[in-house]
């Protein structure tokens, strides 16, 4: 029974002398006036993978009939990424708006391809243009294409 | 040489029998002082406290405790306590003045990129202890945040900077 009583002191006493280690203590040894320092950090350990980012853009795009000016259309791009990494935004299509059978090309233009860097907002813009020269060779009516946006980080 | 060695003797026993010059011994003895109303002699004796310790050094005590470190999880804008706690034994007149501050502004870096994130410190102003405290705190408690729109203008990553606890010693005024 002694030697429980006194192993169970010894550790109480172990456990007293014990100093969290995440406190920083200034006294009258450390002259005067003593300074001590405190980290202040972030921590990114439950950040998954490269980070986040959104890229908006406007669903659809209308073009006027017969009208050979460019159409704007923005997009915008936000990211949170880690340090080092980017965002490659691509839009793309095959050119070409279809109606069943019929065919009615357009080019398109602008900021078809934009890297963002790891901490970034940016708003893009690409275009759609008809030449006049493909209006007039379409019968009216309501062709349609679709342009496709790619994100990946690099 | 017999005479010498006896007139030495004498002077070693001589200087034996000398009571040190510190100890200031009251004595009662027969009619000294004189007995009171009650027949009895009194004298009194002094009980001082001294302001060194035992091994004759200052006996004033002083600590403040505070976190070693803060660790915000990315994108975690709630503040945290930087509070500190206060114990100590001072002089009577003496004090203690505690502050924190940010170290060059509150800015927070990392190797690996230009830019940097700022932390704000909340409360760090001076504050006054007076002699005798026991894991004192301020009543303004010291916090560190850090704003959303900081974590939105920089890239992901371990950025770090340093926060300035100062303990100043104000001895008595004389």
């Amino acid at each position: 029974m002694k030697k429980v009583i006194s192993v169970l002191l010894a550790v109480m006493m172990l456990a007293a002398l014990m100093i969290p280690a995440f406190a920083a203590t200034l006294d009258q040894t450390g002259g005067n006036p003593a300074t001590g320092g405190a980290t202040v950090k972030t921590d990114t350990s439950a950040v998954t993978g490269d980070g986040a980012y959104t890229v908006t853009y406007d669903a659809e795009i209308s073009v006027p009939w017969n009208s050979t000016a460019a159409v704007s259309s923005n997009y915008t791009v936000e990211t949170h990424l880690k340090t080092g990494k980017q965002l490659l935004v691509t839009a793309t299509s095959d050119g070409i708006m279809t109606y069943n059978a019929l065919e009615l090309p357009y080019t398109l233009g602008g900021d078809t391809a934009y890297t963002a860097g790891a901490a970034e907002t940016a708003t893009k813009a690409i275009t759609v243009t008809v030449a006049q020269s493909a209006w007039d060779e379409a019968p009216i009516a309501e062709y349609t294409d679709t342009i496709t946006y790619t994100a990946e980080i690099v | 040489m017999k005479k010498i060695i006896s007139v030495l003797l004498a002077v070693a026993m001589l200087a034996a029998l000398t009571v040190p010059a510190f100890a200031a011994d009251i004595t009662i003895s027969k009619d000294e002082p004189a007995a009171g109303p009650d027949g009895a002699q009194k004298a009194t004796v002094d009980v001082v406290t001294k302001t060194t310790n035992t091994e004759g050094a200052d006996a004033y005590t002083y600590s403040v405790t505070f976190p070693a470190s803060f660790e915000f999880a990315w994108g975690d804008t709630n503040a945290k306590s930087a509070t500190y706690t206060v114990t100590s034994q001072l002089l009577l007149g003496a004090s203690l003045d505690v502050s924190v501050a940010a170290n060059n502004g509150g800015e927070m870096t990392n190797e690996n990129t230009a830019s940097t994130l700022t932390y704000t410190l909340t409360n760090g102003g001076s504050t006054h202890f007076t002699e005798v405290n026991n894991s004192a705190a301020p009543t303004a408690a010291p916090s560190v945040s850090i704003a959303k729109e900081e974590y939105d203008g920089v890239p992901i990553a371990a950025y770090t900077g340093t926060l300035t606890y100062t303990v100043t010693y104000n001895a008595p005024t004389p």
